[in-house]
């Protein structure tokens, strides 16, 4: 009693110390929340969403983790499903191995949850393999289960055919687990010819057969199962298929090698070896302090070995959805902490947007954009895309400027690759409230109603419009509807006949006209000029800096300043034009010509561009004049 | 009896008796007894109140939008005993069996509806409301395109046939789903335009656009269960988009339009669509041949929308002017343009073809005209009317309009240009112009909402129209049914029923394109998503002279 209690207590501290690891890691490495703004997981509570999935094989699994995956909107709740998930996988790949022989790979059944964990540190796949994995195993240890006890071949036929389509039609590819499980312990302990050729064939005939006569829709072929374009998928995958099957081989060579277990049905066998005497169920010795040191400490040195592995080769595409879900979550000091250690070449069109417009929120993007890279365009382009992220984006960033029927569009366009996404909901409906199309808004407040992270926010929004309808009351709403645009300007911006894509600087010079507080327009028109080097533009642009308010317009004495960038911009345009600045009151302060005087002497003095860049480095890297010397780059 | 056998009886009474309870809960029925009158008509959802019903329409289901714990729905017409509906979160849903009964005794009848809410001072009742069950009943099935909101991309498109008796529906096509015989779907393609003959089925057409490289936009014909692909292209002439059937079956107008859709940066509604060019063209179904006259497919016009009169002597069509605008380029003044109501007479037993008739000038009505559609009996013209250009279902200001032919007369001598605008001014002689009292051509106001109505089509017993109104949202397009009455008005419409109250309110697909058909059709969805990707027959035919696609 009291050994068992020891061993029992032992095997739970082993695994307490790797899945407390393993949920450290989950928190703190992946952080449930990407994964769920990555992959946006869909999961309404209407009657008849559920319907949808029970339409297709592998649609229960696919509901199951939607619902699961909505835990993932916050990192606790997410780690703990996460790994609870990962946990139950590896409870059942024990209970799988122990019904083949007992004691069976004790250490090795973690392994599937190392694959597991590689997979979620990928962020974007939504298969629900946690939940194939649960089903496929069940079933699985029931057959081998059975296997054991019955003596009936067609018995167990009739069993696997029952599972089979069981377990097919909860989970799709679960049944890859259980055919190869079916087949190889048929193989190794009946060795009767050859039926164990007839379970991979049913099981490899049902989706085929499905497949091939579209009895019935199927949003994914099984041919994904075992053929992925990413090849970490792959990895992921055929890592999950030969661990099962080359372990359920490993276990079943090893139990005949072993004698039968007291009360199983005898079964043929292979030869047992005299030497292997001692029985496989029954108590068993404690293992010894030192064995349990050995294997804990071997566990989680491979677990960090996996977690270091997965981390530095999803860095970029963690770094990246980070600062989008900062972005999306409007936590501009995180967007910028997020983009602290990612090198330059990892900026992409929308990160240096995403962090323009946190700078810009925060009121600091006249005076400090210059000190992160600015590379490519201004604004991310309005195309359509089939990463829904990026979609999400450019709709929110039509709404904040304004364009609000672009927002609608791509909005729209959004929805037919990333179906019923609640953040596009949501963005529709605040579209609709703009525009006063209430009963539009409310319809996508409705839907988003019903959804288990958004629903409040949605019903609070519905309350609203019952007591509001026109949310004249509304501050965002108003300041939006303000900014709307209400003189067409399609064929101006949309209908270039040299480029097919917008024009972002008619647009946002729209924007600024129809509302000439619009500071986002401005400040973004503002940095594209001077992005461009056109400070002819950025000088025309001079006198809208007196209709603009904020910590970035006036000073904390209350004074009107005027941001860093832009007075260094008009002091190179004077120096460059001969000319003095004097826009409607506002002048090149006399300590930024100081700077630039500096500056002029460094570049002046300095032979060779590389040396000058050295030694303006320290004092200038993070100003306007460095930026128009020595171009885009990386300036932090 | 031993100790098994005694636990055995015992869990068997338990479990007996649990489901004699759920029973019990489930068949308990509330009795209103007494109750408070409250001098207002209920909140529902949908309304249907004050509207008139087709005898053979499905139950209408509807949700309760008041506060209570109970709620009842008492329906009754005529002599017959009331019926009535419990629930207890205001969703009704009534038995199909009930509903049937009811309507089928009534028919011409009123229908009256009285709801019942128990709150915590007992039950309320609400002000009667009254439909009316209409003699005529409307065609059995309607089949319509189910579609997200379309922008540039669309990944599934559905046709749906609906049983209008029941809530039964089925894809007669669905472009992600569907599949041919080799497993093969149409992923990507387009279905839109389904047009029937005559209200049947046996000779129908879709009209596909490609989604990928590899198909092509064409015909799909279908005659007798057998669909066939048709590329109507020829040369760079694009293909067949609108299309009507002549009542003969063997003859097909359609259109060939060059469209751009361009998007909006201001205003209500986002989206506008386009034709830069447009021509009639016909395609006669035995030979295969598809060519152009002369009438139809003139140099300075667009033509566009062509539909057959019932007796198959006039075809009707939309028609503007053409104002010289580079065909590469976007035409800057889309916003302009105002499509005409013309016809033109053909006679089918000499294959001939009259001149062109004014129907209505845009400048009439100050609207544009599209979607011309000639009720059954020949009497009445319905059609759209909106701001410009020919898609109504993207302006909210389309309306219905209805035009009364029996009070219609050709003018002798053709007019001269006409009007302001684009529409005006150029020298060819404009076509004759139909002359009628002001009291033939109405406005539809009584169905009409202050949002886009459009896609409307006649029950082949020419008493219900249905068609597509974005009235709810502005945004989604729904079905609705609507009563032509003897004098000419329409009785006010009434929303394609659905089981649940509240689909509709969760529902972010649109309605569009609804055709009344008599009979449920038989080609199945293999057999025209095989056709979708075969190769297809090419049309034969002629260069069109006077047709100035190019």
């Amino acid at each position: 009693m009291g050994k068992s209690v020891h061993r029992a207590w032992t095997i739970a501290t082993r695994d307490g110390a790797f899945f407390a690891a393993l949920l450290a890691y989950v928190w703190a490495g992946i952080d449930p929340r990407l994964i769920y703004h990555w992959q946006g997981p869909v999961f309404y509570t209407y009657p008849g969403f559920i319907d949808e999935f029970l339409k297709y094989p592998g649609g229960p699994a696919d509901y199951l983790h939607g619902l699961l995956a909505q835990t993932y909107v916050s990192r606790t709740a997410g780690a703990v499903a996460l790994t609870a998930g990962l946990a139950a996988v590896v409870g059942l790949t024990h209970l799988y191995f122990s019904s083949i022989a007992a004691r069976a790979l004790p250490v090795l059944r973690f392994i599937p949850a190392a694959l597991l964990l590689y997979h979620a540190n990928l962020y974007y796949d939504r298969t629900p393999l946690v939940a194939v994995l649960v089903l496929g195993l069940s079933s699985a240890t029931l057959f081998v289960w059975a296997s054991r006890r019955w003596r009936s071949e067609t018995g167990l036929l009739a069993l696997f055919v029952i599972l089979l389509l069981a377990v097919y039609y909860l989970a799709g590819m679960a049944i890859v687990f259980l055919a190869t499980t079916a087949a190889l312990t048929h193989m190794l302990r009946r060795r009767r010819p050859p039926l164990w050729i007839a379970y991979l064939l049913l099981a490899a005939a049902l989706p085929l057969s499905l497949e091939l006569t579209r009895f019935t829709y199927m949003p994914v072929s099984a041919r994904s199962w075992f053929m992925q374009p990413d090849l970490r998928l792959i990895v992921v995958y055929w890592g999950l298929y030969l661990f099962y099957a080359l372990g359920t081989v490993f276990v079943s060579l090893r139990a005949a090698a072993l004698p039968a277990a007291p009360g199983l049905v005898k079964t043929p066998r292979m030869p047992t070896s005299p030497g292997a005497a001692k029985p496989s169920h029954g108590k068993r010795p404690a293992p010894k302090r030192r064995t349990v040191l050995m294997t804990t400490t071997l566990l989680l040195l491979s677990l960090g070995c996996v977690a270091a592995t997965s981390y530095s080769l999803n860095l970029r595409d963690r770094r990246l959805a980070a600062i989008d879900y900062y972005s999306y979550r409007e936590d501009w000091p995180a967007v910028i902490e997020a983009s602290r250690n990612m090198a330059s070449k990892d900026f992409n069109s929308l990160s240096c947007y995403e962090i323009n417009l946190a700078l810009h929120e925060m009121n600091r993007l006249g005076d400090e954009m210059f000190r992160f890279p600015q590379s490519g365009s201004a604004l991310p382009d309005l195309v359509d895309s089939t990463f829904l992220p990026y979609m999400v984006r450019i709709t929110d960033m039509c709404l904040r400027l304004g364009r609000v029927n672009e927002a609608e569009h791509f909005g729209n366009e959004a929805l037919i690759s990333g179906r019923r996404d609640p953040r596009l909901y949501r963005l529709l409906a605040r579209v609709g409230m703009v525009k006063g199309q209430i009963a539009a808004a409310r319809k996508y407040l409705t839907v988003l109603s019903y959804d288990l992270c958004n629903g409040s926010w949605a019903r609070a929004r519905l309350r609203e419009l019952e007591q509001d309808p026109q949310l004249t009351g509304d501050r965002e709403i108003m300041m939006l509807r303000r900014r709307m645009l209400r003189n067409e300007d399609m064929l101006a911006v949309w209908q270039s006949k040299d480029n097919a894509k917008a024009n972002m600087e008619i647009l946002l010079s729209d924007q600024l006209a129809q509302d000439p507080t619009n500071r986002m327009a401005f400040e973004f028109l503002m940095g594209s000029c001077l992005r461009t080097g056109n400070l002819e533009a950025a000088r025309a642009l001079m006198p809208h800096i007196k209709d603009m308010t904020g910590p970035a317009y006036v000073g904390p004495d209350g004074k009107r300043r005027t941001p860093r960038h832009y007075e260094e911009a008009m002091a190179a345009y004077a120096a460059m034009s001969g000319t003095s600045v004097n826009i409607e009151g506002l002048e090149v302060g006399p300590e930024t010509a100081q700077r630039l005087a500096a500056f002029n002497r460094i570049i002046e003095l300095t032979p060779g561009r590389e040396f000058a860049r050295q030694a303006a480095w320290n004092d200038f890297r993070d100003s306007y004049f460095f930026y128009m010397v020595f171009g885009p780059g990386d300036y932090r | 009896m031993t100790r098994k056998s005694r636990n055995l009886i015992g869990l068997m009474l338990l479990v007996l008796m649990t489901l004699a309870a759920i029973a019990w809960l489930l068949l308990k029925r509330d009795d209103i007894g007494t109750y408070t009158e409250s001098p207002r008509p209920a909140a529902i959802y949908p309304d249907y109140s004050a509207a008139v019903i087709p005898p053979n329409i499905a139950p209408l289901n509807l949700k309760i939008q008041e506060v209570g714990q109970k709620f009842c729905l008492r329906l009754s017409s005529g002599a017959a005993a009331p019926s009535e509906i419990f629930s207890t979160d205001g969703s009704m849903q009534i038995p199909p069996v009930m509903w049937r009964r009811l309507l089928d005794a009534n028919k011409g009848g009123e229908l009256l509806m009285d709801i019942f809410v128990k709150g915590d001072r007992g039950w309320l009742h609400f002000d009667t409301m009254r439909n009316r069950i209409a003699a005529d009943e409307i065609d059995p099935y309607v089949v319509y395109r189910f579609i997200p909101p379309i922008y540039n991309k669309w990944d599934r498109i559905s046709l749906i046939q609906r049983d209008l008796r029941s809530f039964d529906e089925h894809a007669l096509i669905d472009t992600a789903q569907s599949t041919d015989g080799a497993g093969k779907n149409a992923e990507g393609a387009c279905v839109n335009c389904h047009t029937f003959l005559n209200r049947g089925t046996d000779q129908m057409l879709i009209q596909m656009r490609p989604g990928q490289s590899s198909q092509i936009p064409a015909m799909i014909l279908v005659r007798e269960g057998k669909a066939t692909k048709v590329d109507t292209r020829y040369g760079a002439i694009p293909p067949a988009a609108y299309a009507s059937w002549h009542p003969g079956g063997k003859l097909l107008a359609f259109s060939r339009n060059r469209i751009i859709e361009m998007f909006h940066s201001a205003g209500a509604e986002t989206r506008v669509v386009v034709d830069r060019d447009s021509d009639l063209g016909l395609y006669r179904v035995d030979t295969g041949r598809a060519y152009a006259v002369p009438q139809i497919s003139r140099p300075d016009r667009l033509e566009t929308f062509p539909s057959w009169s019932p007796d198959g002597r006039y075809l009707y069509f939309s028609s503007a002017r053409l104002t010289g605008m580079d065909k590469k380029d976007v035409p800057l003044n889309y916003d302009q343009m105002r499509y005409d109501l013309e016809r033109v007479a053909y006679n089918p037993e000499t294959d001939r073809w009259g001149e062109v008739e004014t129907v209505v000038a845009a400048n009439q009505i100050g609207k544009s005209i599209s979607l011309p559609e000639v009720s059954p009996d020949g009497r009445y013209l319905l059609f759209c009317g909106h701001d410009y250009g020919s898609f109504p279902t993207y302006q909210p200001g389309s309306d219905l309009y209805l035009l009364d032919l029996c009070k219609v007369a050709s003018e002798a001598a053709p007019s001269r240009s006409r009007g302001a605008g684009p529409a005006a001014g150029g020298g060819q002689a404009d076509p004759a112009r139909l002359i009628f009292d002001r009291a033939a051509l109405r406005k539809l106001d009584e169905i009409n909402s202050d949002r886009a109505e459009s896609y409307h089509s006649w029950s082949s017993n020419g008493r219900w129209i249905i068609f597509a109104s974005k009235r709810e949202d502005g945004m989604f397009a729904r079905l609705y049914l609507a009563h032509l009455e003897v004098d000419g008005s329409f009785g006010k419409p009434v929303l394609m029923p659905q089981r649940d109250p509240l689909f509709y309110s969760v529902c972010l697909m649109t309605f569009n394109r609804p055709e009344l058909i008599r009979q449920p059709v038989t080609v199945t969805a293999a057999e025209l998503v095989r056709a979708m990707n075969s190769v297809g027959d090419k049309v034969t035919g002629e260069d069109p002279p006077a047709g100035k696609i190019r």
